[in-house]
């Protein structure tokens, strides 16, 4: 089980702060939403959390050790990364894609296609494996992209797993199947971070949740806790009511603007 | 399967090149040849004076520009993401026909072409490095446009020269601009192979780095994969071995573009598959235009970057309609 947390993480640009002094804690074997407007940073945070941004101030550490201090390959080994967008620019098929995933891992080519086949499988793409990236459509690429996550960190239990909006592209049906994926994964005590959008598929799946607004984080704590109408018409501009589902409060929009 | 085949296409070549000519040389004394030079006989035939001084060492020349050219591009290709890229991008090309116009018409100095050519070919693409990183972070598309940049001067700096040159320097730099292996001898392939041979043989160490890098740099470095570094050794060895083939043999245009497009439509992007096919179908592609450009007006010979460029311009122009069409 390996622990996350961010100390006073800034990241300016431009002048103006895009992630603003965010300390915070994640923690292992729960599904963490990151949720906020558009520009709200939950994006530069992650990515900060995936090392690809180093803040202009404070830190990051990664099972109490510095995130900076990892080599590149044992970074690989305990962190993996869903991108917003995945393009190629060579047609691979989607077996070649999942199995780069096993890339920071010495292992018999033979291991590598068994892992590989069984994160196709569990994306429900097994029989699409042969095919070009260039001839899949949008949510068939973005599955391949989490089976190559899935695969990278297959047979592991201390992990971090970073997910950019993993239900870009997908239909409901798919929507779902990733968010349980996700649960499944922090279930299995991986510590699961992604910044998510729909704040219903979020109250759903999420054990705790992140608000930023303008860089900052102005609430964290359990959905129920954190998705009060009040806050989500202040920050989101939405009212919402509450819908009781599952034992969860889900907050439904309303369509017209609130006055 | 494709790699076998490409292997035997290679040799094949290098058979027709030996025996093909002005003089033709029989494929009994190819095949004899080696037990011949094991055996230190010495023999004062024509043919065979011409096979193992002038032919022999120029096939082997070509094998080697061709498999240097052709697995320097697929890395390029890899390394910027991008199917149009070739050595060219970065200013190899360009920078060592800069070199070679300073030897020629600033010299007047022959001898000093191919090392001239080498450091144009280095610092064109140091400064191209340079330029396009910031904090010790190369931007592939910051490298691109520092790429455009550094060419055009470049260009421009020979074009200065070929404007103060003389009709004789004049020819010397036009002939070196379309390339030619007919300056192969042994002495000087002892200098040359290594050199060019060098991305050839550290080809399975960037397998795995270009095959992630497929993903994006971000992706790449998300799997592992010390992105930064792996640039830069791609471009220094492409640095090495296509300044040492300019050097060796002129610009020869096309065979780094062309050449891994083609084994990548029939072997996939894979690049266990795309960086030794590159250098077999390279060295096989090579041998057989110099081949081809020694008969077709023999006993002259047509330079073999006009052949490369005539015969990979129009493939080229097929691959972008196609790539358009495509979207």
């Amino acid at each position: 089980m390996i622990g996350v947390t961010a100390s006073g993480v800034t990241v300016r640009r431009a002048g103006r702060a895009l992630v603003d002094a965010v300390s915070t804690d994640f923690e292992p074997g729960a599904l963490t939403a990151l949720l906020g407007p558009n520009g709200a940073g939950k994006t530069t945070l992650l990515r900060v959390l995936a090392r690809d941004l180093a803040p202009d101030t404070g830190h990051v550490t990664v099972d109490g050790r510095a995130l900076a201090t990892f080599a590149d390959r044992d970074l690989a080994r305990c962190r993996a990364v869903l991108p917003q967008t995945a393009s190629l620019a060579f047609g691979l098929t989607a077996m070649d894609v999942v199995r780069l995933g096993r890339l920071p891992w010495d292992e018999p080519s033979a291991t590598t296609d068994a892992h590989a086949r069984d994160a196709l499988r569990t994306v429900e793409l097994l029989h699409a494996a042969d095919r070009s990236w260039l001839t899949l459509s949008g949510g068939e690429r973005q599955r391949v992209q989490i089976a190559r996550v899935l695969a990278q960190i297959a047979e592991v239990d201390r992990a971090v797993v970073l997910l950019d909006e993993p239900t870009n592209h997908l239909d409901l049906a798919h929507q779902l199947h990733v968010l349980r994926l996700g649960r499944t994964l922090a279930d299995r005590g991986l510590t699961v971070i992604a910044v998510l959008h729909d704040l219903a598929l979020a109250a759903r799946v999420a054990d705790d949740v992140k608000l930023l607004v303008d860089g900052r984080l102005v609430a964290e704590g359990p959905p129920a806790r954190v998705l009060d109408p009040a806050r989500i018409e202040a920050v989101f501009g939405v009212r919402v009511d509450l819908v009781q589902h599952g034992g969860r409060a889900i907050p439904l929009p309303h369509l017209e603007p609130p006055c | 399967m494709l790699l076998g085949l490409l292997a035997v296409a290679a040799t094949l070549s290098a058979g027709v090149g030996l025996t093909r000519g002005a003089m033709p040389v029989s494929l009994t004394t190819v095949a004899e040849a080696p037990l011949i030079w094991w055996s230190g006989q010495r023999i004062t035939d024509p043919g065979w004076l011409v096979l193992t001084g002038i032919r022999a060492p120029r096939v082997v020349l070509g094998l080697v520009v061709g498999a240097s050219l052709g697995v320097s591009g697929a890395m390029m290709q890899g390394l910027f993401r991008n199917p149009l890229a070739s050595p060219t991008l970065i200013g190899v090309a360009n920078g060592a026909a800069l070199g070679a116009a300073v030897a020629i018409v600033g010299l007047g100095h022959l001898p000093t072409l191919p090392l001239l050519a080498f450091v144009g070919a280095a610092l064109a693409t140091l400064s191209v490095l340079r330029l396009g990183s910031r904090d010790g972070v190369a931007h592939t598309a910051s490298l691109l446009l520092a790429g455009i940049a550094v060419n055009a001067i470049c260009g421009a700096g020979t074009g200065l020269l070929v404007y103060l040159a003389d009709e004789s320097e004049l020819r010397t730099l036009t002939f070196f601009t379309l390339g030619s292996l007919g300056g192969a001898t042994w002495g000087s392939l002892k200098l040359w192979v290594p050199l060019a041979l060098l991305p050839v043989a550290l080809v399975p160490w960037v397998v795995q780095p270009l095959d992630a890098l497929l993903l994006g740099e971000a992706e790449a470095r998300h799997l592992g994969v010390p992105v930064e570094r792996t640039k830069r050794v791609l471009i220094g060895l492409c640095c090495v071995g296509v300044g040492t083939c300019v050097a060796a043999s002129g610009v020869i245009g096309f065979v780094g573009l062309a050449v891994p497009h083609l084994v990548r439509l029939v072997g996939g992007p894979r690049h266990g598959v795309v960086l030794p096919g590159s250098a077999l179908c390279g060295a096989a592609l090579l041998v057989a235009a110099d081949t081809l450009s020694r008969v077709v007006v023999a006993p002259a010979e047509l330079p073999i970057g006009i052949l490369t460029t005539l015969l990979g311009g129009p493939f080229f122009l097929v691959l972008l309609g196609r790539a358009l069409e495509r979207g």
